[in-house]
């Protein structure tokens, strides 16, 4: 089974995962029951239940809610304003590309995560805040591989060619050269962000005040709140600790890919 | 006579072995002898002993494993004896814990300088003063303004006779759970308890094992905290275990003879284990037979230690026996003693809250109890009135 | 990484213990390290390592002399004249004056210091030095024992421009007391680390300690057992067997009389009115929600059950629909789709919750659960320490709380439910009440504040300004190699200059 298919089948189950979370009738407040607590799994709750009742399954599904959109937006966010940037940088040259290359490197300087947690204490830790941040965090190193590769492709003979046509300048740079020649460059990137955010968002969630707070689930306070409980049910955290693994492997290999076969294009 | 000097040689006199326990092997340790690996080695002997399914004695060895002795009480045999042997160790504990409340009562009350004149309390006092065998406090407690009152000159006399043996158990029995005498005062009543209760209740138990003990060595050994089958007292154990008490009150220094005891009783279990047939490994586990044996003995030797006025080495002992999964429950492990030292021990060394916190575990099972959980309650508060109080969040 | 392999990690790269640092546990380090303004545990237990009274306790808890070396009271116990001892100096090396003593008095009383502890001087009218080493008190009303009252811990006049004091006072980065250790600094990782007062008046057994802030007490037990650290303050219930069972570790149990409770804010609609706290009273289902967290005791109002003042004659409320409904009825709701609701709004609660409350995120969801499926709107707040002090002590911003609250042995509960109190935060108000209490506060008979305040826990518990929940049994847990352990059954480091460690 190759890396690609093995990266797809997660990343679709993340997606899938997340598309039955917004039509799953479950009540993340109703399901307490602590008569209940710390099943093993079973018919009626298929990965058991967790020491308040509350079933594992359902709370693994609906935790993909707390990433999966707010990390769509982060891949988003990383992708225009990064490529956006990269792609003047690398098209103008000169004063432009320094400026730009200067913000990437400040950006750059400072570790994501602690860009991210600055963000949330200043505005709030509320998802959308936190995927914001996280794009503008991971657009520098979009920009920045965008920049090389239009710095390299825009003195290419085919360039000169499509000018000489009487291209318009703005379809040389937007389809000729970011979207046919960059945009699995670009794609491995966001898809990076994306997996930084589950990162993120889950380390948030983990570590409680910041990011998804119980009782709405989130994969990293499933960890969290399971994690030790005596005679409790271990599924009830391995669970969560395993899509987690599950998630950053699956962008991780699909990243991987995306970038051998950008590199076979391009002929590296 | 205080309530201990007069119940210890009683009761261990009844439990003092006329022959040593059946042991088949030389000992490589000196647990080896106790009753516990008896039962371990031999199941088919602890088998004989309980009987079977429908055996009348069944219930009985049952009840005194569990700790439930009023249970035990009511069947017949062996068990009964045991369980009225353990009840007057028992009232005898509450007793020396009820003497030093009144006592304490009387006298912080009177370093107050507020003792009411027109109050029983100082004859209270006075009673509790006489069966602790402090015949100084009993004389000068006499002396003291006070109210004489009717109903207690009639309990007085109920007590005598059952103290005479001229009225039962079932009499002393009657005399608690209902306060003794109520006395109105400008803003509500002061509610008062029977001071000598326990002190009765010890003899009158007591007076039940006088005669017909049981003389099969099993069957005064079996649940109980003997190491020693030649030597039922806590100085026997320590001797046989080869560790020393310390002299003084050093509570450390007891933590430390419990860790010598366990380090000894933790290899032992696992090697009798290995040892033992299967039915035998199974009654050790089931039963948790060296966790009873340890607790036990521990709870002998804080009564001891109690006994020898070092009751910082009292509450260290019956710290070091409660089982913490169930801090607040009669079980096999935690027995109704080992919360009346708890609460004496803590009492004794100014922990009069906390003491109140051991006797609230027993007034439930034992409502004759109540009054001394009043008693207790009061002198806290009397303790307190002078004090603002702390209060924090978590 | 996981939240275990990144703690083991730290632990093998933590502060090593060296001969004698007693390494301890907090769930949540001090906010405040300033007696002034200490408003939790573990700010108490950290007051009682650096700072001294005029009084203490002894081992056997009776009240003794600490920086007083004795006093004197008049016939009329209206004044008390303390000499202080004379061979105490500060931290910072200045010398214990009689100033220090009024300062603090005087500091905790300033309205504009809005100190947490003014209650434990309201009852001193006057204080002044006489001269280097005596102080004069004199007392709102005649005292029999004033001692035993002059247990709260004494602050250097020096080191502060004036009586009143704010909360962000610098002092609170440097404190200097007069206590058998001293603060060294603030580590990065939220620890602290105090080494021994070299001029303590009596010799300490413990060369240094240090405070580890482990918010989750799970890991707390496993760095004990791991030997990363050698004391726990408070054991969680479900742990308790794990340490048991080792010989590494000795359990000592103490009584906090500590119980939980969810509190109305009964100073806004719609928690004003009595039947509607009554009816969501009757919604809790509280055995339910002690099952996740533990065994312990339910309680019917606001002591412990061993507690002479506990009521045993009341019994907690049952959670009983039908009663709740007949409540809501009588307060002008109606259910409207399966939602009570007054006026067409439908009855929405804020339950506030404070972070680092062990167990109360299981209490507060399980909570939310049983009042959202009886018909009621529920959110549920986490709050860090700031936002607590702020909300619920300053601002009273709240619908419910959830918390607990520790008392000492004399389980002084007039903070809490005075309608003057500086610690009611649900703006509960019976001027009954406030009569009861004031009987039990003068009372001379203990019989007579024993009454009063068995009256004071029925009327509480008719009024129903809380749910009361339960008590939970409390643990310290230490290693074998500390010893000579004697605990304060509240402040719990005030005899730690005997123990010693192997």
């Amino acid at each position: 089974m190759s890396a690609r298919t093995v990266g797809l089948g997660l990343v679709g189950a993340l997606i899938l995962a997340w598309v039955l979370a917004l039509v799953a009738p479950y009540d993340i407040v109703a399901d307490v029951n602590p008569a209940r607590a710390s099943l093993g799994p079973s018919g009626a709750h298929w990965l058991g239940t967790d020491h308040l009742g509350r079933d594992v399954a359902w709370r693994l599904l609906l935790g993909s809610r707390a990433f999966v959109a707010p990390g769509l937006l982060t891949a988003a966010i990383a992708g225009l304003v990064g490529g956006a940037a990269g792609a003047l940088a690398g098209w103008f040259g000169g004063p432009v590309a320094a400026l730009v290359r200067y913000t990437f490197t400040v950006g750059a300087s400072v570790p994501r995560f602690v860009l991210v947690l600055l963000a949330g204490a200043i505005f709030g830790a509320d998802p959308a805040v936190l995927a914001v941040a996280t794009g503008l965090a991971c657009a520098p190193a979009v920009g920045e591989a965008v920049t090389c590769r239009l710095e390299e492709l825009r003195r290419a003979e085919f360039v000169l060619a499509l000018r000489a046509h009487g291209v318009p300048e703005g379809r040389i740079l937007g389809y000729h050269l970011l979207w046919v020649n960059a945009r699995g460059l670009v794609a491995r990137q966001v898809l990076q962000a994306f997996g930084f955010f589950l990162v993120v968002e889950t380390t948030l969630s983990y570590l409680g005040g910041f990011g998804v707070q119980e009782p709405t689930p989130s994969w990293g306070n499933m960890l969290a709140f399971e994690f030790g409980i005596p005679d409790g049910n271990l599924l009830a955290w391995m669970a969560p600790a395993a899509a987690i693994w599950a998630g950053i492997l699956g962008t991780a290999l699909l990243g991987q890919d995306l970038g051998l076969r950008e590199g076979a294009r391009h002929g590296r | 006579m205080s309530s201990r000097a007069a119940l210890l040689p009683l009761l261990l006199g009844h439990l003092a072995c006329s022959g040593s326990a059946d042991v088949s092997t030389a000992p490589p340790s000196p647990l080896d002898g106790s009753w516990v690996a008896t039962v371990v080695r031999e199941p088919a002997r602890f088998d004989a002993l309980i009987g079977a399914a429908d055996s009348p004695a069944r219930p009985g060895w049952i009840a005194l494993h569990k700790n439930a002795w009023a249970e035990a009480t009511t069947t017949p045999g062996a068990p009964a004896k045991r369980a009225n042997a353990e009840l007057a160790v028992l009232h005898g504990v509450l007793a020396d814990l009820s003497n030093d409340a009144w006592r304490s009562l009387g006298t912080t009350w009177e370093q107050r300088g507020t003792l009411p004149t027109d109050s029983v309390l100082p004859t209270l006092v006075a009673l509790a003063a006489k069966d602790a065998g402090d015949s100084v406090s009993w004389a000068r407690w006499q002396k003291v303004p006070q109210r004489a009152d009717p109903a207690v000159d009639s309990r007085v006399a109920q007590h005598d006779a059952v103290r005479k043996g001229e009225a039962s158990l079932v009499t002393a029995q009657s005399l608690g759970g209902v306060p003794l005498v109520e006395e109105p005062i400008p803003d509500g009543r002061r509610t008062f308890w029977d001071p000598m209760m326990h002190f009765t209740l010890a003899q009158a138990y007591g007076r039940e094992i006088a005669e017909g003990y049981p003389a099969d060595p099993l069957e005064r050994m079996l649940f109980s905290g003997m190491i020693d089958p030649a030597d039922s007292t806590p100085s026997g154990a320590w001797k046989k275990l080869g560790l020393a008490m310390p002299p003084t009150d050093d509570a450390e220094a007891c933590r430390e003879v419990v860790r010598g005891f366990d380090r000894q009783l933790d290899p032992w279990k696992v090697q009798l284990a290995a040892t033992a047939p299967e039915a035998g490994k199974a009654l050790l586990g089931d039963l948790r037979l060296v966790e009873g044996l340890r607790s036990r003995a521990l709870v002998d030797w804080a009564v001891d230690a109690l006994g020898t006025d070092q009751p910082r080495c009292a509450l260290a002992f019956a710290e070091m026996a409660l089982d913490h999964e169930h801090p607040r429950e009669l079980t096999p492990l935690n027995s109704p003693t080992l919360y009346a030292v708890t609460a004496a021990a803590n009492l004794r060394t100014g922990r009069t809250r906390e003491a109140l916190d051991a006797l609230q575990v027993l007034v439930g099972p034992f409502p004759e109890t109540t009054g001394l959980d009043e008693t207790v309650g009061d002198l806290a508060v009397l303790q307190g009135l002078d004090r603002t109080g702390d209060s924090r969040e978590q | 990484m996981t939240r275990s392999w990144m703690l083991l990690t730290l632990a093998l790269f933590a502060l090593p213990a060296t001969a004698a640092n007693l390494r301890y546990a907090e769930d949540q380090a001090p906010a405040i390290v300033n007696p002034l303004f200490g408003s939790t545990m573990a700010e108490a237990r950290v007051n009682e390592l650096l700072f001294d009274g005029l009084y203490t306790d002894n081992q056997d808890l009776a009240t003794t002399p600490a920086l007083a070396a004795s006093g004197e009271l008049s016939p009329d116990k209206t004044e008390m004249t303390i000499t202080l001892r004379d061979d105490v100096t500060w931290q910072d090396g200045k010398p214990f004056v009689a100033n220090d003593v009024v300062f603090t008095i005087q500091a905790m009383q300033d309205k504009t210091t809005l100190s947490t502890e003014a209650g434990r001087a309201a009852f001193i009218k006057t204080a002044t030095a006489l001269d280097e080493h005596t102080v004069k008190l004199k007392f709102a009303r005649p005292e029999s024992r004033p001692e035993d009252k002059l247990l709260f811990k004494i602050l250097p006049a020096h080191a502060f421009a004036g009586t009143s004091v704010k909360r962000t006072d610098g002092f609170r980065n440097k404190p200097v007391g007069t206590g058998p250790w001293e603060l060294v600094k603030y580590n990065e990782d939220n620890s602290v680390s105090f080494t021994t007062n070299g001029s303590y008046r009596t010799p300490v057994g413990l060369s240094e300690m240090t405070m580890r802030e482990v918010s989750d007490k799970n890991y707390q037990a496993k760095l004990l057992l791991y030997e990363s650290l050698e004391a726990l303050v408070r054991v969680l219930p479900r742990d308790l067997a794990m340490l048991q069972n080792n010989r590494k570790v000795e359990l000592y149990p103490y009584q906090t009389n500590s119980w939980w409770y969810v509190g109305f804010n009964a100073t806004h609609a719609p928690y004003d009115d009595v039947n509607v706290r009554k009816a969501m009273s009757a919604l809790v289902d509280v055995p339910s929600l002690l099952a996740p967290v533990g065994t312990g005791d339910l309680l019917s109002g606001p002591f412990v059950k061993s507690s002479p003042y506990y009521n045993h004659d009341v019994n907690p409320v049952a959670n009983d629909e039908n009663a709740a409904e007949t409540l809501f009825a009588a307060a002008g709701y109606t259910k409207v789709g399966g939602a009570w609701s007054k006026g067409g709004k439908p009855l929405t609660v804020r339950i506030a919750a404070h972070q680092s409350l062990e167990s109360a995120q299981e209490v507060a969801i399980n909570l939310q659960s049983q009042l959202q499926s009886a018909g009621l709107t529920v959110n549920v707040e986490f709050l860090d320490d700031a936002a607590w002090k702020g909300r619920v002590w300053r601002e009273h911003d709240f619908d419910l709380i959830l918390s607990q609250w520790t008392f000492d042995r004399n389980e002084d509960v007039r903070e809490q439910f005075h309608s003057q109190g500086a610690r009611n935060f649900t703006g509960y108000k019976n001027p009954e009440v406030d009569a009861l209490l004031d009987k039990a506060r003068d009372a001379a008979d203990p019989f007579v504040r024993k009454t009063a305040l068995r009256e004071v826990h029925k009327r509480v518990h008719d009024d129903a300004p809380m749910v009361f929940l339960w008590t939970l049994d409390s643990y310290a847990a230490m290693s074998v190699k500390v010893k000579n352990v004697v605990i304060h059954p509240f402040y719990f480091f005030t005899f730690a200059t005997g123990w010693q460690m192997k």
